[in-house]
């Protein structure tokens, strides 16, 4: 069993200078947990553009790893998307896939079954680090290991399905609201990797 | 970075032997707006290079990535079916209309281009048989820098 907060707190408690890309329902989990200068947040983001713009990070600034946590099902396994991220030949790059399907805001619409099993997917594609995690405490164990692997990394969370608790509890249509914009948001980031 | 078609080809080769340049090829044309947006927020210096079909396909990711967070990007889009509108005497300036759009002599991607750049809000130039392409080049990717704005050529001619 997994839950979204058990997921990204043990992540959240390892982190240090990765840059962390964030996408649709896990923006507001992962900004409830850390404000970090390397934290870039896209609410209304999907699928490919997400992983594509952490692989463009992790390609500049080879030094640097990047997490991407990729909301909704968003499903960067398509066999194009982990093409691109292979072909790039990167190591620094995390990707942490939420398999849960939950309705992103209260009320809002579920997610269908999916047959698609998002790591056999990168495995087969030729990720060779490819983690599929549901139990809470052997993956908070993990978390210091993976993240000191030679990537590209793929861990595929599964998170049980309740479409009756939305991914955010106690938000509303708020979640696609940022206080700042993501032109700012991008840019803090630019100029916190500047300074280095 | 980007995907390559009959016109982008000759400059893909020149990347692929340039000391300096990284060449990213990417799966489907959307993505290298996104790898591009992520390579600019590294303090990289991407340079789109993209089918005028791509750029099509691309509106989501353009609007999310590179217009959503300001990224100054400068991009090639091919302009591939150029020369099919000369021959039949249509200028980009035509309305695409969907008599226009539908005539077989005619390739719609290409009448499509600019006015789908001018309705996402990105200033583009045209390259044509006359003009110099690497002065073209030159000045969108210089213009992105100083105006930190996304910019556009579209290559209409054929690259030497």
């Amino acid at each position: 069993m997994l839950t979204i907060a058990q997921l990204l707190e043990p992540l959240c408690r390892y982190r240090t200078n990765e840059v962390v890309v964030a996408s649709m329902s896990l923006v507001h989990p992962w900004t409830r947990l850390s404000q970090h200068a390397l934290d870039l947040a896209l609410p209304d983001s999907k699928m490919d553009h997400v992983t594509g713009l952490a692989l463009g990070i992790a390609l500049a600034r080879p030094d640097r790893d990047v997490i991407c946590l990729i909301g909704d099902d968003n499903r960067p396994s398509t066999p194009g998307g982990l093409s691109t991220i292979l072909s790039a030949c990167v190591t620094n790059l995390t990707l942490i896939l939420i398999d849960g399907r939950h309705p992103l805001i209260p009320g809002g619409p579920s997610f269908a079954p999916s047959f698609v099993n998002p790591s056999a997917l990168a495995e087969t594609a030729g990720v060779e680090q490819v983690f599929r995690v549901e139990d809470a405490h052997e993956y908070a164990q993990s978390v210091p290991e993976i993240l000191s692997l030679t990537g590209p990394t793929f861990i595929h969370a599964i998170v049980p399905s309740n479409n009756k608790k939305p991914a955010m509890k106690g938000y509303t249509k708020d979640v696609f609201q940022s206080p700042i914009s993501l032109a700012d948001s991008a840019r803090k980031v630019l100029d916190t990797l500047k300074l280095d | 970075m980007g995907l390559t078609d009959r016109i982008s080809e000759p400059l893909f080769q020149v990347a692929t032997k340039h000391p300096s340049i990284k060449l990213i090829t990417v799966t489907q044309d959307s993505e290298a707006f996104a790898i591009a947006a992520g390579l600019w927020i590294g303090g990289a210096s991407p340079f789109v290079v993209i089918r005028n079909t791509g750029l099509l396909e691309s509106g989501e990711v353009i609007r999310a990535t590179v217009l959503r967070m300001a990224t100054p990007i400068p991009m090639l889009v091919t302009g591939c079916g150029h020369d099919k509108m000369t021959e039949a005497s249509i200028t980009p300036e035509d309305l695409p209309t969907m008599e226009l759009l539908s005539r077989s002599d005619v390739d719609s991607a290409a009448v499509l281009t600019e006015p789908t750049l001018a309705a996402w809000g990105i200033p583009f130039s045209r390259c044509g048989v006359e003009d110099d392409p690497v002065a073209a080049i030159s000045q969108t990717i210089n213009d992105a820098q100083a105006d930190q704005c996304a910019g556009a050529v579209i290559m209409a001619r054929s690259l030497p």
